[in-house]
């Protein structure tokens, strides 16, 4: 059966063929051009993701790649419980955490939690980040710590819930919740010093 | 009620963005058929690797011989029949 479905989709291309039969095809054969096929899917969004999580495009780049070998390696244990995007996202996710803790490490210690106090004025203004242009975001995300880059962009960009970015962060809901606070916190200080400074260099 | 809409509405900046961040992907496949090639090596190894301890189980190689079937009437001729007396 598969071996028919593989000689005529030799014939027609991929245009037609799901993730998942690529999958299955792949996982039958071992034939290079399926997986090529995935890799031409979903490559470049994998490399947005990884640039906006990481801000630095040497690092997305390799990124990108050491994601696409993790898949080949773990291939055999995609589950049809959830689409292969959702399975790849989440293991891209993952590996741009890993890597923003190894590198956040030295910084983070070095710059504590409480670093900003939390006023009722930014529970108000929750929204205000939802409504930021892209030049505003880049600016924001690019001056906040990684792990506080990567919950708001969990949260903005992917529209995870408060508990698929706990479980993506390998943390419990409330401090998840706190997290967010706090990164959002951060982020309207940024904003302001920026933006202020926008107005000044225009006048 | 959904929200989501509205959501996707507002949050339109970031979306763009990711757009954006889109941009500049430089494409590489080679690397990753290095690394289809080489799990595909190691899955034959390990596969030779099960076959010739398979086939050395089965031709009783390193192992004790196999015990003679000493269990009488089990053959289906008449081999093991007691011999007449007559």
């Amino acid at each position: 059966m598969l071996l028919s479905v593989h000689l005529a989709l030799q014939a027609l291309g991929f245009s037609d063929t799901s993730d998942a039969e690529l999958v299955d095809l792949y996982l039958a054969s071992r034939g290079e051009r399926y997986f090529a096929e995935l890799y031409r899917r979903y490559s470049t969004r994998v490399y947005g993701k990884c640039l906006t999580m990481l801000n630095d495009s040497h690092e997305a780049h390799d990124a990108v790649q050491e994601i696409f070998e993790r898949v080949i390696l773990r291939i055999g244990n995609f589950r049809r419980t959830a689409s292969f995007s959702t399975w790849l996202f989440a293991i891209t996710n993952n590996h741009c955490i890993d890597r923003l803790r190894k590198r956040s490490r030295s910084k983070l210690s070095s710059a504590p939690v409480e670093e900003f106090e939390i006023s009722s004025e930014s529970e108000e203004t929750t929204d205000w980040l939802e409504e930021q242009s892209p030049a505003a975001i880049r600016h924001i995300l690019g001056e906040l710590s990684e792990i506080d880059r990567a919950a708001l962009v969990l949260m903005y960009m992917d529209d995870l819930s408060v508990r698929e970015i706990a479980t993506t962060l390998n943390l419990g809901e409330s401090a998840t919740k706190m997290r967010l606070k706090r990164a959002r916190a951060r982020a309207l200080k940024i904003y302001e010093t920026w933006s202020g400074r926008s107005s000044m260099s225009a006048a | 009620m959904s929200t989501e809409p509205k959501r996707t509405y507002r949050r339109s900046g970031w979306r763009q963005l990711k757009e954006e961040n889109e941009h500049g992907f430089e494409s590489n496949f080679a690397p990753l058929r290095v690394v289809m090639r080489s799990g595909e090596l190691v899955g034959s190894i390990v596969e030779l690797f099960v076959s010739a301890i398979a086939g050395i189980g089965r031709i009783g190689l390193g192992g004790s011989p196999p015990e003679p079937d000493e269990t009488p009437g089990l053959l289906p001729d008449d081999t093991n029949q007691p011999e007449k007396s007559s």
